[in-house]
């Protein structure tokens, strides 16, 4: 009798030690399978991009507008539009979240578009607050040159020396 | 044939060309530093995945490195960012070797890892300002989960003023509560935690704070009620704010704490109070039932047999609504029935004055991801929902992709040869011949002095329409419509006027011969673009069905690939809901039990109620038997005393 009890015993702890166990590495399986998803899913995506960009937007009509913004001054950004050659590329109205990225040093792709080889003139324009309720609304032209290479523009909201209020400026990337 | 008209046509066609020549592919690759901050863009708006593609995979700059480690570790990649922290740490020094430290700490703490992260927080010298509280909160409830309260607390013992001290020492007052007989250690930690997080105003603009202020006079308020110090516990609980999630329960312990103190009137104006709040909230079923105590305490029967009743009633829709929603979880698993439009949206409470601020499916929700393991298995969920939205869309975009590339394939030669023809080499050599005539007549108009040749626009067209005007002179003069006399003088006026042109095209001659040369430049230099915007069509078009075949190769390839994750992740979604739905029926089967055993006792209280009230009326009722008997008892031995007395009178009489 004492020998059955101490069999069933020895068998229930048995159960309950491989239930835990599996239970455990399922959990743990979930848990690991959810790591190898990510990591797979970034590196296609890196991929996936890269082929997007073959297909859609090759190197040498490639043309790509990011916007960066270095005010020391209070100014809330509003909107910006973009134009290229006159034709409008992009609008875009900004977030309380895109603001705050942007100020802690954060650049927005704007656009990404296909332009031919050659001279080429880009537009901007930029809405928003400045201090004591100002509003602003500033807009500059920039010409540039595009070759065979993608093209990529960084627009800066910045201060104005002589003025004392934000203003455009370009930086043409290589 | 006018030289300044002819030069911007041709000009104009070899723009227009251009536009439609660049086909060429070729990867293009975002300078660096411009990818990182584009990375840093979206890690600030919590968009880790988008920031992880962004990221430089060449980038070898420290800083960089740093935010990749960040944006992994944000991102449950925690071994990834461990493994870059770690040369970091190794092979840096100064703020940047600091801040990697306090991330590897940070990191092995998530894990659970608290010795790992303790070693780790060691190595941390020169930290930024900025994150020091952050770092010595972490230290702290590394050395807490470690139970070392003594270390912890000297480690809190510097931090500064901030939301983050009001959470360290808030953790600490847990500790020392769990650890003490006496609550006096806990208390004073979470004054302290009050004071450094600066949330003394429960009115505070910051929601955060504002939470965080009405937890810790909450956790308070219970301590003091433990160690019956009823009220300390009512000066902390008037503290938390009615607006926030700490109020209803805040509610129940204020009128506990009354109710301990013997004041149940007051107990129930406070738990009247939190009769607003759905079930589901922690004291709600707890401030019922106490309701109808402390009415029978203060003697009014019958309201006390009223809330009793009403108790039990919503004890048992509750108990209901939660069979509904245990039911559908069964049914259709917990993702679908709680994370997605289920019909468990339609379910309502019906709160007689209800404050509810959300519907019974979030309320549960909420419950459940109030327990750490199910809230990280909703994070968890909520990724790869992100995930499979991410892979579904590239799958869609794919198979455009695939569509557009295959027609091009089909039709590309075609297309290659109808453009060859009209805009081949034989166009350029067109265009150089004409170009080479305007120069020819050019150089003929300066031999000849021609000024008329080179003059302006404006010039030439006034130069015609005198030449015009000349010409319908001559139609009249045949015509002998005027007299001779008129006819010379309009023939002088004209003389006249072609002179004042050709003076005014004599005055700008030399002008306009640089105009004209510079436009020559100009269109030699267009011309060239054109032939080389040619010669590399003429590439594409030879390498053309080539590379939109190779292009589509890819396309294919990738989609597979996509498709083939698409399937894993979905599988893992699918092993992910199992997990959730049993724990969430765990949770919710025991939240079941609990309002069920709250009825129960709600039941078994009224029937005590009615069982004292009953033996009431038994004893009132014998009470008043044994007065009735006794008076009849007592009237009985007056008549039998009464009729003693007459008996013996005649007696009397008689002698």
């Amino acid at each position: 009798m004492t020998n059955l009890f101490r069999s069933v015993f020895l068998a229930f702890i048995a159960v309950s030690f491989f239930t835990t166990v599996s239970v455990a590495a399922e959990k743990g399986s979930i848990q690991s399978r959810t790591t190898q998803l990510k990591e797979e899913v970034i590196q296609l995506n890196r991929d996936l991009f890269e082929l997007e960009e073959s297909i859609l937007h090759p190197a040498n009509t490639q043309v790509a507008v990011f916007l960066s913004v270095n005010t020391k001054e209070t100014f809330i950004l509003d909107s910006v539009e973009i134009k290229i050659d006159g034709r409008i590329a992009t609008t875009y109205l900004y977030r309380e979240s895109e603001l705050k990225a942007l100020a802690k040093g954060g650049v927005q792709r704007l656009y990404i578009g296909n332009i031919s080889t050659g001279p080429h003139k880009i537009s901007a324009v930029f809405n928003g607050q400045g201090s004591n309720d100002r509003y602003f609304r500033r807009d500059k032209t920039f010409s540039f040159e595009k070759t065979d290479k993608s093209k990529f523009i960084e627009l800066t909201i910045g201060d104005s020396r002589k003025l004392n209020e934000p203003e455009f400026s370009l930086k043409e990337w290589q | 044939m006018r030289i300044s008209r002819h030069l911007p046509v041709i000009l104009c066609f070899t723009l227009a060309f251009a536009y439609t020549s660049a086909t060429r592919a070729a990867v293009s690759s975002v300078p660096d530093d411009l990818a990182i901050r584009a990375a840093l863009y979206d890690f600030h708006q919590g968009n880790y995945l988008s920031a992880l593609i962004t990221y430089p995979e060449s980038d070898a700059s420290a800083d960089a490195q740093l935010l990749r480690a960040q944006t992994l570790a944000q991102f449950g990649l925690l071994d990834s960012a461990k493994k870059i922290l770690e040369t970091l740490v190794r092979d840096h020094g100064g703020k940047l070797r600091a801040e990697a430290a306090f991330e590897l700490g940070r990191i092995d703490y998530r894990m659970g890892r608290y010795g790992d992260a303790i070693d780790a927080f060691k190595r941390i010298n020169g930290l930024d300002k900025r994150l020091l509280p952050i770092y010595r909160r972490y230290n702290a409830a590394a050395m807490l989960a470690q139970g070392d309260l003594t270390e912890a607390a000297k480690v809190l013992s510097k931090i500064e003023d901030s939301v983050w001290a009001g959470y360290a020492y808030q953790n600490l007052a847990y500790e020392y509560y769990k650890k003490d007989s006496d609550p006096s250690r806990a208390l004073i930690s979470m004054r302290v935690a009050e004071a450094l997080s600066g949330v003394t105003s429960k009115d505070s603009p910051d929601a955060e704070v504002r939470e965080l202020n009405s937890r810790i006079h909450l956790a308070a308020g219970q301590m003091s009620i433990d160690s019956l110090d009823y009220e300390k516990a009512i000066t902390f609980l008037n503290k938390v704010s009615v607006d926030g999630a700490s109020a209803p329960q805040a509610l129940y312990l204020h009128g506990l704490a009354h109710a301990k103190a013997g004041r149940f009137r007051q107990a129930i104006q406070s738990w009247y109070r939190v009769k607003k709040y759905p079930l589901i909230e922690d004291g709600v079923a707890d401030a019922f039932m106490g309701l109808a105590f402390a009415f029978d305490k203060e003697g009014y029967t019958s309201k006390s047999i009223r809330s009793y009743l009403e108790a039990i009633s919503v004890l048992d829709k509750e108990v209901r609504t939660l069979d509904t929603v245990i039911s559908t979880v069964n049914e259709i698993g917990a993702v679908s029935a709680l994370l997605r439009e289920s019909s468990l949206d339609r379910l309502e409470w019906f709160l007689a004055d209800s404050i509810a601020t959300n519907t019974p499916k979030v309320s549960y929700l909420i419950y459940l991801i109030s327990d750490p393991d199910l809230l990280q298995q909703v994070e968890r969920i909520a990724e790869i929902d992100v995930m499979i939205d991410n892979l579904s869309i590239w799958q869609h975009d794919l198979s455009v992709f695939e569509s557009m590339l295959a027609s091009r394939v089909t039709g590309f030669k075609r297309g290659a040869k109808s453009a060859q023809s009209k805009i081949g080499a034989a166009q350029v050599v067109r265009l150089k011949q004409r170009r080479d005539n305007l120069l020819a007549e050019l150089t003929q108009a300066e031999a000849e002095n021609n000024f008329i040749s080179v003059a302006s626009g404006e010039l030439q067209s006034q130069f015609d329409r005198a030449n015009t005007l000349a010409s319908r002179v001559d139609v009249i003069k045949n015509a002998k419509a005027v007299s001779a006399q008129d006819r010379d003088h309009l023939t002088e006026k004209i003389r006249i006027l072609n002179g004042i042109l050709v003076w005014d095209a004599k005055e700008q001659y030399e002008q306009n011969l640089q105009s004209l040369r510079r436009e020559f430049f100009e269109v030699d230099k267009e011309i060239e673009r054109y032939e080389a915007n040619l010669n590399s069509f003429a590439t594409v078009v030879s390498g053309g069905p080539d590379r939109f075949e190779s292009l589509l190769g890819s396309t294919e390839d990738k989609k597979k690939q996509n498709a083939a994750v698409l399937t894993k992740a979905k599988q893992l979604l699918a092993d992910a809901d199992k997990e959730f739905t049993a724990a969430s029926l765990t949770m919710l089967t025991a939240k079941r039990n609990q309002l069920n055993n709250r009825n129960e006792t709600a039941q078994q209280a009224l029937a005590h109620l009615y069982e004292r009230l009953a033996m009431q009326q038994y004893e009132l009722a014998e009470r008043q038997r044994k007065i009735e008997e006794e008076k009849r008892l007592a009237e009985e031995q007056a008549r039998l005393k009464l009729q003693g007395k007459k008996a013996a009178q005649p007696a009397k009489g008689a002698l």
